[in-house]
């Protein structure tokens, strides 16, 4: 099967297109991260965390953008982001003041994990935007 | 019927009102209807002879309005807040954002709710008005200062509701918009003209803004920057008297000076010669920031575009989004008024800071982004009040390790600087945001760090981005301006009110002598062909038909061998820069103009010399009028 030949044109653009997707989950990953470090310091206890704070909401901002990014591989880095993101925010709602029940905290974290789990399969799937007059 | 005794003067006839025989058909009407026209009639007169093309009369009324306009903020305000105190529960005179012990239940319920309610009433609306609403910027670029003050209400009635419920948007769009919109519909009501109603609406926003602030120069330059488009002498005292009287009742009815500030300071601010160059480097970041937010709101809507989402389910959603940010950053619910004061008291500490730069600009995203109604203008100044807290915490960090002796940093500075910076780069208006910081904090050394931060983020914005948050969405919509600029007289300014209709048509096909039997040399200048169809084929010059050297050439003696401009043709509705556009690409001097793309029957032409001649008049009165000159083509 033959190969395209694509102009430089047309090769230029396509890494354009895929530099500013990396570009705009890298940013993402920045904004969780800043979220992430923001909600953990609403905690007014002592938690014993396993890692120091800052270090909890970067690696949860990396992973974040390493499973949005548009490579199939994305989904690797998938795996390690609902039960971190989930933990993490059951603590910040149960140790927030005024904390929140048990029994509210639990879905609330849940749909935090679910919300960047599928935030970043819908970043690292979604197709390009169509171009006008495309036939996509 | 006896004619009625003559005036002593012409203002006598102006305000004397007519008897029930200056109406010719008064005798045959009911009697209330008759006293209606002739009220009418009397009050044309008046108009006429004593308000239009009267600058005491237009700065009368401006400030008649201004101060209309700040009772509308004032009870719009206490409104939100009784909403506030029944749906979220907070005390009397407390902010909702200024993160309290709020229930849970209620912070992930209410913004929900109120979702639910603002898109079926949009929704509602929409069915019977479905046309966009015009706001005081469209209004003056495009429509010559007409808005509707039904659309208006509305909107404003939808950004309550959004408000009032947790939307984490600002309520000074619905402010300017009721302002804007009732100076403009007085303005229509007592017949203005363009120039004084695009004046009228400007003071109608600024009034709005200055009573929303409690800063009557931030509101008069809002208006100047954004609404009008530009500064002139006569437009100077309508807004300014408007913004005075709005804030003046604000202060009379809302307690002193310091009523109604969205901030107050109670310390003085310190700035070093270091710190002008890092609030250069905070304002290329409050660019970055400013423009995230911005694409975030177009991104939000995107993707629910993408899912399918039904327009009246979107706030909803939106709404339950927000309320689980809420839930953790509870600053994010509502304008943000109470979530600046505490930043700047230091109530906020500085990892929550951080997280609620991410969180605002997230909430204030899905908000505007799912459909929820309200601007970002109190959320672009919490945005960069908390910005500029975390920013100085790293800044301070890097200072003191570089020089443990350096003297700290004055938080409240950089705080002042980001506020204002992405403010400045979302709204589009720089020195608004300088008078608004000057005016609030009464420091001229704030000023000055301030207007170092706004100039680099409104240049770089502009450089890299183009769009302040409106001409993001006027571009957006496809509408083409930048401001509030009048450009709508070159849309009124139509190619069918320029043609002339006395044309000539030819057949095609038609013989070169015949052609020039029937149009000699000293008639007609150019003849248009038509097909059997009458369908416009081209344009043939006289003079070019009569040039002996036609004559010299072999071949078929046709006139169709001499037509041009066979598929350039100008449409009616076409407007005079395109008209002009389109003699530049077709090289010609005259285009036919014809009834449509399809059918192309011939209903006049054009000539560019003429097209150019009414585009300079037209040009040359609107700049007068906007300087006040009263010049050949100016009022008056």
């Amino acid at each position: 099967m033959a190969v395209p030949v694509y102009s430089a044109d047309i090769v230029a653009q396509a890494r354009r297109r895929r530099m500013r997707r990396v570009w705009l989950v890298v940013m993402l990953g920045i904004v969780v991260a800043g979220y992430t470090y923001g909600a953990l310091a609403e905690r007014v206890e002592d938690r014993n965390d396993l890692l120091p704070q800052w270090l909890e909401a970067v690696l949860l901002g990396t992973v974040f953008a390493l499973a949005s990014l548009p490579s199939g591989s994305a989904i690797l880095a998938r795996i390690f982001i609902p039960v971190p993101t989930f933990l993490l925010y059951i603590t910040v709602l149960t140790g927030k003041d005024p904390p929140l029940p048990y029994y509210a905290a639990f879905p609330v974290a849940l749909a935090y994990a679910a919300a960047l789990t599928v935030l970043s399969a819908y970043l690292a799937e979604v197709p390009e935007r169509s171009r006008l007059g495309s036939r996509r | 019927m006896s004619a009625a005794p003559p005036p002593a003067s012409p203002l006598d006839s102006a305000i004397t009102p007519p008897t029930a025989e200056d109406a010719p058909a008064a005798g045959r009407m009911r009697p209330w209807l008759s006293a209606r026209l002739l009220f009418r009639e009397w009050l044309d007169r008046l108009i006429q002879r004593n308000l239009r093309d009267n600058e005491i009369a237009l700065v009368a009324i401006s400030a008649v309005l201004g101060a209309a306009a700040g009772i509308g903020v004032i009870a719009i305000e206490g409104l939100v807040q009784l909403f506030h105190q029944l749906n979220f529960a907070i005390a009397a005179g407390g902010h909702l954002s200024e993160g309290g012990a709020i229930a849970w239940w209620r912070i992930l319920l209410v913004p929900t709710t109120g979702g639910l309610l603002a898109g079926t009433a949009a929704n509602l609306i929409r069915r019977r008005r479905p046309h966009e609403t015009v706001d005081a910027i469209e209004a003056n670029a495009l429509f010559g200062g007409r808005m509707s003050l039904t659309d208006s209400v509305t909107l404003t009635g939808l950004t309550m509701i959004s408000s009032g419920f947790g939307a984490s948007v600002g309520m000074e769009a619905g402010f300017t918009q009721l302002g804007a919109g009732f100076s403009s519909h007085v303005g229509q009501r007592l017949r203005m003209r363009r120039s004084d109603l695009r004046t009228l609406v400007g003071a109608g926003a600024a009034a709005a803004i200055a009573a929303a602030f409690n800063a009557p120069l931030a509101g008069a330059f809002y208006a100047f920057e954004l609404v009008i488009g530009g500064y002139s002498a006569p437009i100077l005292a309508p807004i300014a008297i408007a913004a005075l009287a709005a804030t003046l009742v604000v202060r009379g009815m809302g307690g002193g000076v310091d009523a109604d500030s969205i901030f107050a300071l109670d310390q003085a601010v310190h700035i070093h010669s270091l710190d002008y160059v890092l609030f250069a480097g905070l304002g290329v970041i409050a660019a970055a920031i400013a423009v995230a937010t911005m694409t975030g709101v177009t991104w939000v809507e995107r993707l629910f575009r993408r899912l399918k989402v039904p327009v009246w389910l979107r706030p909803c959603i939106g709404g339950a989004l927000v309320g689980l940010i809420a839930v953790i950053f509870p600053e994010v619910l509502g304008s943000g008024h109470g979530a600046i004061q505490a930043s700047l008291d230091h109530k906020i500490t500085a990892g929550v800071l951080l997280g609620l730069v991410a969180a605002k600009g997230l909430a204030s995203a899905i908000s505007v982004g799912s459909g929820f109604r309200g601007g970002l203008f109190s959320s672009s100044l919490l945005l960069g009040s908390v910005y500029g807290g975390t920013a100085v915490v790293f800044i301070q960090a890097a200072v003191s390790a570089l020089d443990p002796a350096a003297p700290p940093l004055d938080q409240a500075a950089y705080m002042l600087v980001g506020m204002s910076s992405v403010a400045a780069a979302v709204i589009g208006a720089p020195l608004t945001m300088i008078f608004l910081v000057l005016e609030l904090t009464g420091s001229f050394v704030a000023a000055l760090g301030v207007m170092v931060g706004v100039i680099i983020a409104s240049v770089v914005v502009r450089m890299t981005f183009g769009y302040s948050f409106a001409t993001w969405r006027f571009h957006l919509r496809g509408v083409p301006i930048r401001g509030g600029y009048d450009v709508g007289w070159v849309q009124d300014l139509t190619v069918e009110k320029l043609m002339r209709r006395d044309f000539h048509t030819a057949p095609l096909g038609m013989a070169l002598d015949e052609f020039r039997a029937q149009f000699p040399v000293g008639g007609t200048k150019r003849v248009f062909l038509v097909d059997a169809l009458n369908r416009y084929r081209g344009m043939v010059v006289t003079a070019d038909a009569h040039d002996r050297d036609v004559d010299n050439t072999s071949g078929p003696r046709l006139i169709d061998d001499l037509r041009v401009a066979e598929d350039q043709f100008l449409l009616p509705q076409q407007n005079v820069r395109l008209a002009l556009d389109r003699f530049v690409s077709a090289e010609v001097e005259t285009l036919a103009v014809v009834s449509d793309a399809v059918e192309r029957r011939v209903v006049g032409f054009l000539t560019e010399g003429y097209a150019l001649r009414r585009y300079n008049q037209e040009f040359e009165r609107v700049r007068a009028a906007e300087l006040g000159e009263r010049t050949l083509f100016g009022p008056g």
